[in-house]
């Protein structure tokens, strides 16, 4: 508009506008760029804020050679070997996840006179998910319950061994060149395992998506879902009522009252969007407290009233309707032709009967602006259900990702938690735009 | 409510007539609370308040890659607040923060952002200018969605205005102080009334980044109800401050209201 659109226009400076608006948006939309870069860093990764992008998470494989071992180790029962062979086994996983952060899973194939004897992979996610405190590494400890790890994460060791399954595993290849591999490498060698060992390093992007399946059930134990069901319950419960009350009082306020009556009532109801949300809160924690009241007023005669804090109900009776509602549905009201009622009317339709098979189905744009716009405003509130809800169980996510960001849980968890709370917003976001814009359109007209 | 000497086992309490009030004219806390307002709310006008309308002007010269642009300058809307909140949070982080060490190779010292009192109010503002919307003005018409409605504004401008202009010789820049912002006074206007009522009624953002600042240099009138009610479990005297804040509320938007009617009649 400034620039015209036809004819000659000043190319520099429209050369300037689109510089400014792509490195805005670069500077804006980097918050979201790092939320997503810490999460799928590890542990120790996310605390160095130079890596701009995350390390690529390593697969360890390791094979151990035990050709000759039965020879040189011939006193030893065959229980015995088997019990030396498994603890070493575990001893190199653990060692490998237990100090080298940047490798996510190690694969590990045990070899003897060509046949295998063990395989197996262990994924850093299980073992922290189960027994975090392998991973502080105490040798003896390890050793002691070697059985039991291997058995817990699927390590199989077969006592005849099996055929290989692929020929060229038989012959190791040359040392991998990767740095990490022979450090690796150098000190598994260093532990004295009877085994010879031999450690390939890949590269595997799907690992470092574990810190997401991390964050699903980091909180009390329960998985994710159910505080995105919470989330889920609230929002479709104030929608509800929303939607049911907003529509009919505007519809009383557009047809039914006079034109001072509605023009008051809706300053009224308008008013009341202007008032702070905390002047608010206080007196209604207090309400639901004890609903509706603790004694009758003014006198000390005890009234039946329940405690309603911690419920569903709790969180959203408050929110029954929303001066904005009924603004946003009068407006809409008042653009049906006036003759459409009076047809209705002289047809001999009651009131209901004309709000419900004329005015609803006609304003099916507005139900959907209205209920995008609760449903978007409640799904981020984060005041009112962190004072109502007290239970782990009833948390909605807003409430959970303000407690896990105390600083116990390592921030690329924290951070894979958000990126996931934020992906049903941002598609709700892009599929509704339409609804949006057009809501959008009704304040900047009305107002 | 705030008549009495609120108690919460025994409601309501003893009756105590405007102690509360008096109580709260000389309170240290609730002065520092008032300026601590003033102060966010300067600066998130400073620093917040311009930046919808100057994106969403610049965003409709655009002439190809229209819909991409608009796409991307609504992604920070989209984002719940509580996640723009502990990511900032996490950015600012002094010692592992990203800004931090981004001016670390620039040269510039390390900044406590959020945990020194000195900084803690622009620390907060700052998302606003950024993204003019994750800032101090989150929620329904705030910044990302702020850019919406000016689009939506601006593109309700006829377009003859402009071809007309570009006949007589209008530079872009007096096209735009002489078409654009008269057509867009009645939207900034509620932009403006909308500004003041959110800054004033802040909670979740300073709860979740600061909690009321290092030495109370955040804590505002919202932040001091809610501890006052929750922690300290003084209904009498929260509710006293949330109708104080109620009644500036009101005055200001009244005042508000009589300016433009006054600017209107002109």
């Amino acid at each position: 508009m400034l620039i015209p659109k036809i004819g000659r226009y000043n190319k520099t400076l429209l050369l300037c506008v689109y510089i400014i608006l792509i490195l805005w948006a670069i500077v804006f939309l980097f918050p979201f760029f790092w939320m997503v870069v810490s999460s799928l860093k590890n542990k120790i990764d996310v605390y160095d804020s130079s890596l701009l992008i995350p390390p690529l998470g390593k697969v360890a494989t390791i094979t151990m050679n035990y050709d000759n071992f039965l020879n040189a180790h011939s006193a030893l029962t065959p229980d015995e070997l088997k019990k030396q062979v498994i603890e070493e086994t575990t001893v190199a996983i653990l060692y490998i996840l237990a100090h080298f952060q940047r490798v996510y899973q190690v694969n590990i194939l045990g070899i003897s006179d060509g046949k295998e004897i063990f395989n197996g992979h262990v994924s850093r996610f299980a073992v922290e998910r189960s027994n975090p405190e392998y991973l502080s590494w105490s040798e003896s400890k390890v050793r002691h319950a070697a059985d039991k790890i291997l058995a817990q994460y699927g390590v199989k060791y077969y006592e005849k061994g099996k055929n290989l399954k692929k020929e060229e595993l038989r012959y190791p290849q040359k040392i991998s060149p990767s740095d990490l591999g022979l450090k690796i490498q150098r000190e598994l060698q260093s532990l004295n395992l009877s085994g010879r060992v031999h450690v390939k390093m890949f590269s595997s992007i799907l690992r470092m998506f574990d810190t997401y399946r991390m964050a699903w059930a980091s909180v009390g134990g329960m998985s994710f879902w159910r505080f995105f069901l919470n989330s889920f319950i609230y929002a479709g419960g104030v929608i509800v009522s929303q939607v049911s009350i907003s529509a009919l009082a505007a519809y009383a306020l557009s047809r039914l009252f006079s034109e001072r009556v509605s023009k008051f009532l809706l300053m009224f109801y308008l008013a009341t969007m202007m008032l702070p949300a905390m002047t608010l809160f206080l007196p209604l924690f207090l309400m639901i407290r004890n609903f509706p009241f603790p004694t009758l007023p003014f006198t000390n005669i005890p009234f039946p009233h329940i405690n309603l804090v911690n419920t569903y109900w709790g969180l959203i009776l408050p929110h029954t309707a929303w001066g904005f509602s009924i603004f946003l549905f009068m407006g809409f009201f008042n653009q049906l032709p006036k003759e459409l009622f009076e047809a209705a009317r002289i047809d001999g339709a009651s009131e209901m009967t004309i709000f419900w098979k004329i005015v609803t189905p006609l304003s099916k744009p507005a139900y959907a602006v209205v209920t995008l716009y609760t449903f978007m405003a409640i799904w981020m509130t984060f005041l009112w259900p962190y004072l109502v809800c007290t239970d782990q169980k009833m948390w909605p996510y807003t409430v959970v990702l303000f407690y896990m960001q105390g600083g116990v849980i390592p921030p690329n968890i924290v951070m894979s938690a958000s990126v996931m709370a934020s992906i049903p917003t941002v598609l709700v976001f892009l599929l509704s735009q339409r609804f949006i814009r057009k809501g959008v359109a009704w304040i900047g007209l009305k107002g | 409510m705030s008549f009495y000497k609120y108690s919460p086992m025994n409601p309501p309490g003893q009756f105590v007539g405007l102690q509360n009030y008096i109580h709260a004219f000389y309170d240290p806390l609730v002065i520092v609370c008032w300026k601590n307002n003033l102060i966010i709310f300067l600066l998130s006008v400073l620093l917040g308040f311009w930046v919808p309308i100057v994106q969403a002007i610049l965003v409709n010269e655009l002439r190809f890659g229209k819909s991409f642009y608009r796409i991307l300058y609504l992604l920070p809307a989209a984002v719940p607040p509580m996640v723009a909140f502990i990511v900032w949070k996490w950015i600012y982080n002094p010692d592992y923060g990203f800004l931090n060490s981004l001016l670390a190779k620039i040269g510039f010292g390390p900044y406590g952002w959020l945990n020194d009192p000195r900084t803690s109010k622009l620390s907060l503002c700052l998302p606003g200018l950024l993204e003019g919307g994750m800032g101090i003005l989150p929620g329904l018409v705030g910044g990302g969605l702020g850019v919406f409605l000016y689009l939506a504004a601006l593109q309700g401008i006829p377009a003859e205005m402009f071809e007309a202009a570009e006949i007589d010789g209008a530079s872009p820049f007096q096209k735009l102080r002489y078409i654009l912002i008269p057509y867009l006074r009645p939207i900034i206007f509620i932009h403006s009334i909308l500004a003041i009522n959110i800054s004033l009624q802040i909670f979740d953002q300073i709860f979740v980044m600061t909690g009321g600042g290092p030495v109370n240099s955040t804590r505002v009138l919202t932040l001091n109800i809610y501890y006052y009610a929750f922690r300290l479990c003084q209904m009498g005297y929260a509710t006293t401050i949330a109708s104080l804040l109620f009644l500036v509320t009101f005055v200001v938007v009244a005042f508000q209201f009589k300016a433009q009617r006054i600017l209107k009649g002109r």
